[in-house]
């Protein structure tokens, strides 16, 4: 199980471990501790590194100082044998080389010895097998020169000066053997060595540690220059800490070196001690921080329940905190606000269930209420709606016994007109009871009669009648609007208190009044409209009898004159006969404004029906024109026709149409003295277009709006001058209406006047309704 | 023979105007003065046509005219409608009621004349 889940189990929260407080406590925590140990360990290491490299770099030093010394005494000690050869009491060549054989001879370490005089010859040598070949240039400045090696020996030429003869000189190879063990034994510091190198990189010495042998050659001349306590690698390619040091006697340096690891010992003993001690803080701060954490974390988290416990309203947990700091004072803070929203909330679900008892109730009396208008308003019988009245008053009350009394307008007297469930024993008492409640004229001021409990009403003598019949309280509704009182609801019931809330049953009473209201408009206009239909037929019925009773005279007259004038009754003298051709016209004159009447009456009794039948326009237009033609022949008109080729065959009603033309065309011709009428026809896209024109005086704008109108003529006047009845374009007007289509005029004064019938091609019944 | 006309009209001077016309004319004129002697005397006489008020005592013209279609012994005679009722709809109503004819009053004693003539074929 990881640390997480561990921590996750020990403390379990519904946020996640790595959004958790606790999370970022401990980190925070550890990390801090972390930082300050590991900057506190480079500090360290760093100061201890500089010391150590520095102080090995000072040994080293001190060693190669020492070193140098005793490879300088070595070289000494060589030097003080040779120098025996250069005694001042050898002043012949053959004393030097007596001095040579003999110092050959004790000293094994010269190999050869020359003398050379002040001129560079060399005059004496002398040697032993091995020693340097004769010829070999030689080196004449005193000292030490370059080591070379022969034959696995370390050789170098020392030259040394005599006192005499100037600048003479003994140059001797000497081995330097004994230099392989010059360095002193002591290097500083574990795991180093020495050794001492020429500048062509041959070691001539070494300590026991090293890695090289004298003679071995390493790939560098390190003896060239000076260096202290630097890194670098050693001849067998470790990594070492070193220092040179050149000789001055020879050629030659110096070197002390130190593999790092034993150099940098006390480093690493250093950072092991850290890392110990970076692990065990580690160790410290994690604890502490755990411990921390779950003080501050904890009781938190106590908190956050308990916050959810009140957002989930469970008001009645209690969060426990006993640290005695800012968070128990926290917790006290919130369980007090538990304490509070308890309460409150508490207070609050009464309250609401208070209100949604009431809005409950308000709703089913609303719907109750709403049923009643709808059943009382949905009726304009006026026994219905008393009817209905009582039963909604029942419904919405509870209450068995209603009765709904009417004021009778006229005489002011109040009748019963609806009642249910009124026991008989209490018949006198309630009447009683209605008549106390009964609105008077002040009706508006009149407000509901409320008997909640009978047996409390002293006042009323009717009430142990009442009771008796099991009724216990009552209810009076005046029933009245803003025109006065219209009568009374009486509601009685059983049982003692108010049926219904007093808004609820104003509301009723107002609709039960606006129903009554409308009930009595309606049976008002119902008597009216039946009065003005019977007044209808009546007009009909008698311009029809009308009609019938003048033509049977005017048959008389017509059919006589016809005789006379047919000689049927012996001749007759011209005068006679001018008379009768008189009697004849005025007869059909008064035919024709007969006619007009009765068309007329039948248009606006609705009682005039089209018999639709196909009819040919042109036909039509020809029988007007026919019938038309004496009539213009007479006034010297010339009636011209402008029918238009292949019209459609019409649908409509032909008689009908007929007569609209021929009052079209007896108008124009009426009222025309000269020029001509001419009638034109052109069908297009379903409808008729038939004109009359004529070159009569023309009609004034202000009058072509009403000559369609009844009984209308351009002045009276003209009515006079031109005799007819003023029904005629009226009628003309209307039957082009029937048949779906429409009339106009367009005219000038003095520049005659154009009439144009749009007619459908095709009338249908349906338009005709319509 | 002569053709036999019976006139069944309550108003004296149309029945007058109808006589003066069609004795004139030739025909032999037979009268009634209501709808119920009119029926009587057309199943009696049996004449060659009936002109028909149709506003009659007793009994109106469209009644008897129906009466005489309805019995086959004056079926066969030509009934025509001679009436006031001038109103449209009025002659669908006659020719409903059996009429062969029909003629809106104040008719023309010309135009009667010709129509007679047209159904008795005697032009």
């Amino acid at each position: 199980m990881s640390l997480r889940a561990r921590l996750s189990a020990r403390f379990p929260d519904r946020l996640p471990w790595h959004r958790s407080l606790f999370r970022k406590y401990v980190l925070t925590l550890v990390s801090l501790v972390a930082l300050v140990l590991s900057i506190n360990a480079g500090v360290e290491t760093w100061i201890l590194y500089r010391e150590t490299v520095r102080s090995v770099a000072r040994a080293q030093g001190e060693y190669a100082q020492e070193a140098e010394r005793s490879v300088e005494a070595a070289l000494g000690e060589i030097e003080r044998q040779v120098s025996w050869v250069t005694r001042a009491s050898a002043v012949t060549l053959q004393q030097h080389r007596d001095d040579y054989e003999l110092l050959l001879q004790q000293a094994p370490g010269v190999l050869t010895l020359a003398f050379i005089d002040a001129s560079g010859r060399v005059q004496v040598r002398s040697g032993r097998p091995g020693g340097a070949a004769a010829g070999e240039p030689l080196p004449t400045r005193p000292g030490f020169a370059k080591p070379v090696f022969r034959d696995g020996r370390s050789l170098a030429a020392l030259v040394v000066s005599h006192a005499w003869p100037e600048q003479a000189v003994t140059v001797a190879e000497v081995g330097l053997e004994p230099l392989a063990d010059a360095l002193p034994a002591a290097t500083p510091g574990s795991g180093s060595y020495a050794y001492l190198v020429d500048t062509d990189g041959r070691v001539l010495g070494r300590t026991a540690a090293s890695p090289v042998a004298v003679g071995a050659e390493v790939a560098r001349a390190e003896a060239a220059g000076a260096e202290a306590g630097g890194f670098g690698r050693s001849p067998d390619g470790r990594a070492v800490l070193r220092t040179l040091r050149p000789v001055a006697a020879l050629p030659a340096g110096i070197v002390v070196e130190q593999p790092l690891p034993e150099a940098l010992a006390p480093i690493r003993e250093l950072l092991l001690r850290l890392a110990w001690l970076f692990a065990f803080g580690l160790v410290v701060a994690i604890c502490a921080s755990l411990v921390l954490a779950r003080r501050m974390v904890v009781p938190i988290r106590a908190l956050h329940a308990g916050a959810e416990h009140l957002a989930a309203n469970r008001f009645d947990h209690r969060i426990a905190i006993r640290t005695g700091d800012e968070f128990e004072a926290l917790a006290d803070s919130f369980n007090r606000m538990a304490d509070e929203l308890s309460g409150s909330y508490g207070r609050l679900e009464v309250e609401i269930e208070k209100r949604t008892r009431d809005l409950a109730r308000s709703v089913s009396e609303l719907r109750a209420l709403e049923e009643t208008g709808r059943a009382i308003v949905g009726s304009l019988d006026l026994d219905a709606v008393t009817a209905a009245i009582a039963a909604r008053a029942s419904a919405l009350t509870g209450a068995r016994t209603i009765l709904v009394y009417l004021r009778d307008e006229a005489g002011g007297v109040d009748g019963l007109a609806a009642a249910q469930g009124v026991p008989d024993a209490a018949r006198a008492a309630v009447a009683e009871l209605a008549l106390a409640a009964m609105p008077g004229s002040d009706a508006a001021t009149r407000g509901p009669l409320a008997i909640p409990d009978l047996s409390e009403a002293a006042w009323f003598p009717g009430r142990a009648a009442m009771r008796e019949a099991g009724l216990s309280s009552g209810l009076a509704l005046p029933l009245s609007d803003a025109e006065g009182a219209l009568g009374l609801v009486l509601v009685l019931r059983a049982e003692p208190g108010p049926p219904a809330s007093p808004d609820v049953m104003q509301s009723f009473a107002h609709q039960a009044a606006l129903a009554i209201r409308n009930a009595r408009l309606f049976q008002e206009v119902d008597a009216k409209n039946r009065e003005l239909a019977a007044a209808d037929r009546h007009k009909t019925h008698f311009f029809a009898n009308m009609s019938h009773e003048l033509r049977t005279p005017l048959n008389a007259v017509l059919g006589y004159s016809e005789l006379l004038v047919d000689g049927l009754y012996g001749p007759l003298s011209d005068k006679a006969l001018d008379a009768l051709e008189r009697i004849q016209i005025n007869g059909r004159h008064l035919l024709s404004l007969i006619n007009d009447v009765l068309d007329f009456t039948k248009i606006e009794a609705g009682s005039l029906t089209l018999s639709m039948q196909d009819y040919s326009m042109p036909a039509m237009i020809e029988q007007v024109v026919a019938a038309a033609a004496s009539l213009a022949h007479a006034k010297n008109l010339a009636l011209t026709t402008e029918v238009a080729e292949g019209l459609p065959v019409g649908q409509g009603d032909e008689r009908r149409l007929t007569q609209v033309l021929m009052n079209l065309v007896g108008n124009a011709i009426k009222f025309t003295e000269s020029g001509e009428v001419r009638v034109a026809a052109k069908a297009a896209g379903g409808w008729f277009t038939v004109s009359v024109t004529d070159t009569g005086p023309g009609i004034a704008a202000a009058d072509q709006g009403r000559i369609f109108d009844e009984f209308q003529q351009i002045d009276s006047s003209s009515t006079r001058k031109q005799g007819g009845t003023g029904l005629g374009l009226s009628i003309a007007r209307k039957l082009v209406l029937l048949h779906g289509g429409r009339i106009d005029v367009e005219s000038e004064p003095g520049r005659g006047a154009v009439f144009r019938v749009h007619l459908p091609v095709r009338a249908s019944e349906e338009r005709q309704a319509a | 023979m002569t053709k036999r006309i019976l006139i069944v009209e309550d108003t004296e001077d149309n029945r007058r105007i109808l006589r003066d016309l069609l004795t004139v004319a030739g025909y032999d004129l037979l009268e009634a003065t209501d709808g119920g002697s009119g029926v009587a005397l057309a199943l009696k006489e049996r004449p060659d046509l009936v002109l028909m008020d149709i506003q009659l005592p007793v009994l109106d013209g469209y009644e008897a005219t129906r009466r005489l279609k309805a019995d086959p012994a004056t079926r066969h005679i030509p009934v025509v409608a001679v009436t006031s009722y001038a109103l449209s709809g009025d002659e669908g109503k006659a020719l409903d009621a059996g009429c062969d004819g029909y003629v809106a009053k104040p008719f023309s004693p010309r135009k009667i004349l010709a129509l007679v003539r047209e159904i008795l074929q005697d032009a």
